[in-house]
């Protein structure tokens, strides 16, 4: 507590008799004065009771364990490029399967991926956990996760495919016939990437 | 040397280098290696670059040195950083043919390591002993210098409040650099860094910039006039003074003369700040018997990794040895052991708003000079703008780029221990403790 027997100038007033100016031996006297002044501001801070203090809803515990977050990142970087964009279904049900969740620091990035990709959400539903649910809940911004029908339909039969049934998928086909002439190297890394990844995804260790 | 059990987060915190982080990790794929191994000293590889030839990688497993022959500048380079990760991704296998050129390199690493451990005796006579006279001529040189740039700070700074604050010259850049550049000829580097500071201030998209422009003025006139009347000064506030305007304390002195302490030290924070190609890492450990904090305060360039991977969740047990100050709180490390796990967070920090600012005030009192303390505190609810107390008291936050939705998601609206710095005006948030485990946040 700053002590009353001391003369401490109010900071307005310091900052008033700055901003014009001081004459002679005056502009060392305030700078003191303006020192001791911070000082007693500084140390004796006094902040607010917030006047709308937030109202906490805790969200529940999660009931699965989460998986790596580098599996996360891994996965949500299969989105920026074909083929192996394809995979990211496989990965939920995967994950899935294997009994695990995203970890919360990725549900804004699984939850916003849902809003662009809105056939992913059944499969994003199964590994967002009671963190992600709770969100869902609590957010206007996802409502598109609580609309009917969201585990029946097109998104319900998307199953794993082996790599000799991915080379079947017509997605798989278009894209590999429409690589230009120019970039077949580049085509045919992009297919190594994939049978990798594919593995991967297979083998539960997505890295 | 800390013993760590290398893991990616211990990676990650050794590379200074983001870039090289990243596309390190991109490069962490065994389809990209042509040929790689390792055994218990040593891992190895061959990865196709832009060359004609695979660049050849070696690691040295006990403190992640590295080579590589790719023709980067970065150290370590992305390919030296994609095998590490491997490495520690159990992806590498083992082998028994480390190549002649491996064996020879980290045969040479530990000669010289040992060298350095074990430096030869040298007679009397050849031995170079310091000469005090020269060393009492530098160091009157010095002080010299010193004395000048502090009449000169404070002829500056009267100057400036005798033209009044209004004046347009003082929202000009040059107007402080200018200074600046004087005061580190004056060899007060850490004085030209917070005037040139103070040229951004009215850019800042403040609406206080001219209260804290006067604040950071009056500070730095008040640290000239104690920095003047220092001899009236105690031992620990004239070291704090000294080491504010710009006096160094070498790292084996304070080793040499100081007593050391003796803990077990839980590593509770790690911050890294950005000043053009130099980076300074604030490292905050916390003795679980003496309750003390303790800072290591190291810098290193950008391109370059720190010497030592203190991860933040581990503790050891060792000897720190605090540098003199009025308000103790950065150490050199004298001693270390093996660096384990332990996310048990202790139970006696406070839980309040008004007891970090207590604590705040007492550090000041003894300090004034102080930048900012340590906390750790209970049941604190953060968001972006603002840490919560139980009772609705709140600290501003700094802005360290995590989202709303991040915090919404990470802390799901609970009450939770968190670790960070106060400066008296911003709480810099660097750890919490939310369901999953310990987060600890990066700063831009």
């Amino acid at each position: 507590m700053p002590d009353d027997s001391l003369d401490i100038p109010a900071w307005a007033e310091l900052l008033d008799q700055m901003m014009v100016g001081a004459e002679g031996e005056q502009a060392a006297i305030l700078l003191k004065q303006a020192a001791l002044t911070a000082i007693y501001r500084r140390a004796g801070k006094i902040t607010p009771v917030a006047k709308n203090p937030p109202e906490l809803h805790p969200a529940p515990p999660e009931i699965l364990p989460p998986c790596k977050e580098r599996e996360v990142s891994w996965a949500l970087n299969l989105d920026r490029q074909m083929p192996q964009k394809l995979l990211i279904p496989s990965w939920f049900i995967v994950l899935h399967q294997n009994g695990k969740r995203v970890p919360h620091s990725f549900l804004p990035a699984l939850l916003n991926l849902g809003k662009r990709a809105p056939d992913l959400c059944p499969l994003i539903m199964r590994v967002m956990g009671e963190r992600g649910r709770w969100l869902v809940e609590r957010d206007e911004d996802y409502a598109l996760f609580k609309q009917a029908g969201l585990w029946t339909g097109a998104a319900a039969q998307i199953t794993l495919k082996t790599l000799e049934e991915w080379q079947q998928d017509p997605r798989y086909i278009d894209w590999y016939n429409n690589v230009p002439e120019v970039s077949v190297s580049f085509r045919d890394s992009a297919v190594k990437a994939f049978e990798y990844a594919h593995t991967q995804i297979m083998e539960g260790l997505a890295r | 040397m800390l013993m760590t059990t290398w893991t990616e987060e211990s990676i990650r915190n050794l590379v200074n280098d983001a870039g090289a982080l990243r596309d390190g990790q991109k490069l962490a794929q065994p389809p990209k290696w042509t040929s790689f191994g390792r055994d218990d000293a040593m891992a190895w590889g061959a990865i196709k670059g832009s060359g004609a030839l695979p660049y050849q990688v070696s690691i040295d497993l006990s403190d992640m040195g590295s080579k590589c022959s790719c023709p980067s500048r970065r150290f370590p380079c992305k390919h030296a950083v994609a095998l590490m990760l491997l490495v520690v991704a159990d992806a590498v296998p083992r082998r028994d043919d480390p190549p002649d050129g491996v064996k020879t390199w980290l045969a040479n690493r530990q000669r010289k390591r040992d060298a350095a451990e074990n430096p030869p005796e040298t007679s009397p006579d050849t031995k170079k002993a310091p000469d005090p006279a020269k060393q009492a001529k530098t160091e009157a040189a010095r002080l010299k210098k010193v004395e000048a740039g502090v009449g000169e700070l404070r002829l500056f700074l009267e100057d400036t409040v005798r033209r009044g604050l209004s004046d347009a010259r003082i929202k000009d850049y040059n107007y402080w650099d200018k200074i600046a550049g004087r005061m580190v000829d004056a060899q007060m580097s850490p004085i030209a860094k917070r005037l040139r500071d103070l040229g951004g201030l009215p850019y800042r998209k403040k609406n206080d910039w001219l209260g804290d422009l006067v604040a950071e003025v009056s500070r730095l006139y008040a640290l000239t006039e104690a920095y003047l009347k220092r001899e009236t000064l105690s031992d620990g506030l004239r070291a704090d003074v000294q080491v504010a305007i710009g006096f160094t304390v070498k790292q084996d002195d304070i080793l040499a003369n100081y007593p050391a302490v003796t803990d077990r030290w839980k590593i509770v924070g790690q911050i890294r700040q950005h000043e053009d190609s130099l980076i300074e890492r604030r490292t905050w450990l916390y003795g679980e018997t003496t309750r003390r904090y303790a800072l290591i305060l190291e810098f290193a360039h950008s391109s370059r990794p720190f010497t030592e991977s203190y991860t933040v969740g581990h503790v050891f047990e060792g000897d720190v040895v605090y540098y003199p100050s009025a308000y103790p709180l950065r150490v050199a490390v004298k001693r270390t052991g093996i660096s384990q796990r332990n996310t048990q967070f202790l139970t006696d920090w406070p839980d309040s708003v008004d007891a970090i600012l207590d604590e705040f005030s007492a550090a000041l009192a003894l300090n004034p000079f102080l930048e900012r303390i340590p906390v750790a505190a209970h049941r604190m609810y953060p968001t972006p703008s603002w840490l919560t107390d139980s009772q609705a008291r709140r600290l501003p936050m700094k802005a360290t780029g995590y989202t709303l939705d991040w915090y919404k998601a990470v802390v799901g609206e609970h009450r939770l221990p968190v670790f960070g710095e106060w400066d008296g005006n911003q709480f810099l948030l660097n750890g919490l403790q939310a369901e999953e485990g310990w987060i600890c946040l990066t700063t831009p």
